[in-house]
């Protein structure tokens, strides 16, 4: 028990020292890092504006209100947010490295590989537009919606949330991984991002084969869609349960990929 | 010319040889329609119209925004940027060549192979998709390729312009980054500009962007009146002429200034 606090308490701390070198890489670049924070406000505007379009002529799609989709979006901008804040960038830079065969200097750090490709920094860049979306969609749309939540709705969504981190992280991860067997993976996760489109708007509009595979084989719905569904009324609780299953599943065989990998690597270009 | 059409050959076989990441990219754009077919299919449930749009002519629109996209991207021109940045084009500068003629010809070189095959995607949709993917005759769609020569053109200058920005603040990757998402909001590409609310509407069709989607499209679709077209095409040379004007002085000024950092 103790070894496991000590340990524990060795990577916060190293993780500290990492999200300070990353400030101090973006306080380098501070007009660069300024404007890339008016990117994703200009991607929410563009958002807003299509369900402003749609929703001129209609009062409901697939049972959903412009308020609810609003929550939706923001929803979604949190999860994106925290992901590319924390690993998205730096899973894409450990296929570079394994690319450039730069992966062979992290194989000899006494520090957990796994941790250290997925958590070696902190990405500040589209920080401040991603903050300013998040908190601008979800206070408007929670205040328009005038919602009741009980505390266990409250406790069941942020449980909700902590899955669709988790499920996206396992999902970058493992397709990642996979540079370890082809190099060129990058295309992977371009096709991983842009599937995470089927997101933003209800999965009821989607066909029932769509709607189950986007569940169950490629749960993309589980990062923005299940969480709000669930505090909206709109999805019984127990899909939360289905997403601890996924993340179970994801952990398994993003493990064996990352073990079998590593065995796999032949540090290509170094 | 002979050494610029050179410049063009060679970008053109290095682009048949990566030709599956071309592909790749085609193929991964088919996502967003496909979530747009279903966004735009529950929007017309129980519709006919929406402005002056049926369910056919919006996908349509949507389906020509994927076989425009090759117009609005930015490659091989951001390069330009990096060589600034990294004082690269130094060694262009001693040889005997326009620096910007050949960047204009690999540009070319690269999005005319890539018309190509986004026009083989074009029929693949005709021929599996004929009831939502109108085709309005051969006449429209030879107007609509003269159009986007046109287009790349604009294009090509839109992006240097922000590439020549890079002799003076050195890094514009982030810049280009906003900018583009901003002028592809304007360009149509989301939503049409004629169902865009009100000051939008008006903003979208005094700018330039229009040129590469949304002006295109409508051509394609036969949608603009004669009025329409001659206004259209004004502005646009209007817009070819600002941005020729800029990208001399900026190339001008930026020269002077350029300090060859790190060479």
């Amino acid at each position: 028990m103790r070894q496991l606090v000590n340990k524990i308490r060795r990577y916060l701390k190293l993780y500290f020292h990492l999200v300070k070198f990353s400030l101090m890489t973006v306080f380098v670049y501070r007009i660069n890092s300024l404007l890339m924070g008016f990117t994703p406000i200009i991607w929410m505007l563009s958002a807003v504006s299509l369900l402003y379009v749609i929703f001129g002529s209609t009062k409901q799609i697939a049972g959903w209100n412009f308020w609810e989709l609003t929550f939706l979006l923001g929803v979604h901008e949190l999860i994106y947010l925290l992901s590319w804040l924390t690993f998205v960038g730096n899973l894409l830079g450990f296929i570079r490295w394994v690319e450039q065969g730069k992966f062979d200097i992290t194989l000899l750090r006494p520090v957990n590989h796994r941790f250290f490709v997925s958590f070696n920094s902190v990405d500040l860049s589209g920080c401040l537009g991603g903050v300013f979306n998040t908190v601008v969609l979800i206070s408007l749309s929670l205040s328009k919606l005038n919602l009741k939540i009980s505390s266990l709705q409250i406790l069941i969504f942020i449980f909700s949330l902590v899955i669709s981190y988790l499920i996206f992280y396992f999902l970058v991860f493992l397709l990642s991984s996979l540079c370890l067997y082809w190099v060129k993976a990058e295309s992977f996760i371009d096709w991983l991002l842009e599937s995470t489109d089927f997101d933003h708007y209800p999965a009821e509009i989607y066909s029932d084969w769509l709607r189950f595979f986007l569940f169950f084989f490629l749960p993309i719905l589980f990062f923005a869609y299940v969480p709000t569904a669930i505090l909206l009324g709109k999805l019984p609780s127990y899909y939360a349960i289905f997403g601890v299953i996924i993340v179970v599943w994801l952990y398994l065989i993003s493990t064996v990929v990352w073990r079998l990998g590593l065995r796999h690597y032949q540090s290509a270009s170094s | 010319m002979g050494k610029y059409w050179a410049i063009f050959k060679i970008t053109w076989q290095n682009a048949v040889e990566y030709r599956m990441e071309f592909l790749a990219h085609m193929v991964l754009g088919l996502i967003t329609l496909l979530v747009m077919y279903f966004i735009w299919s529950a929007v017309f449930e129980g519709r006919t119209y929406l402005g002056n749009y049926t369910f056919s002519s919006m996908m349509t629109y949507l389906v020509m925004v994927r076989f425009l996209h090759f117009v609005r991207r930015t490659s091989p021109v951001r390069i330009i940027a990096d060589e600034i940045k990294e004082g690269k084009i130094s060694a262009y500068l001693i040889k005997p060549v326009s620096y910007l003629r050949w960047w204009l010809a690999a540009f070319l070189a690269e999005r005319i192979f890539e018309s190509i095959l986004r026009i083989l995607m074009l029929f693949v949709f005709l021929i599996l998709f004929p009831k939502i993917f109108n085709f309005p005759g051969t006449f429209n769609f030879l107007v609509i390729l003269f159009f986007i020569g046109i287009s790349l053109v604009l294009n090509y200058l839109f992006n240097l312009l922000i590439s020549l920005f890079a002799f003076f603040v050195t890094d514009v990757r982030l810049f280009r980054s906003t900018v583009i998402m901003a002028c592809d909001f304007f360009a149509g590409s989301l939503i049409p500009i004629d169902l865009m609310p009100g000051v939008l509407k008006k903003i979208g069709l005094l700018l330039p962007f229009q040129f590469w989607i949304y002006f295109p499209i409508k051509l394609y679709q036969g949608d603009l009146t004669q009025n329409q077209i001659v206004g259209g095409m004004s502005l646009l040379f209007v817009w070819l002429l600002i941005f020729i004007f800029i990208v001399k002085y900026l190339w001008q000024k930026g020269i002077r200034t350029y300090e060859a950092i790190g060479q």
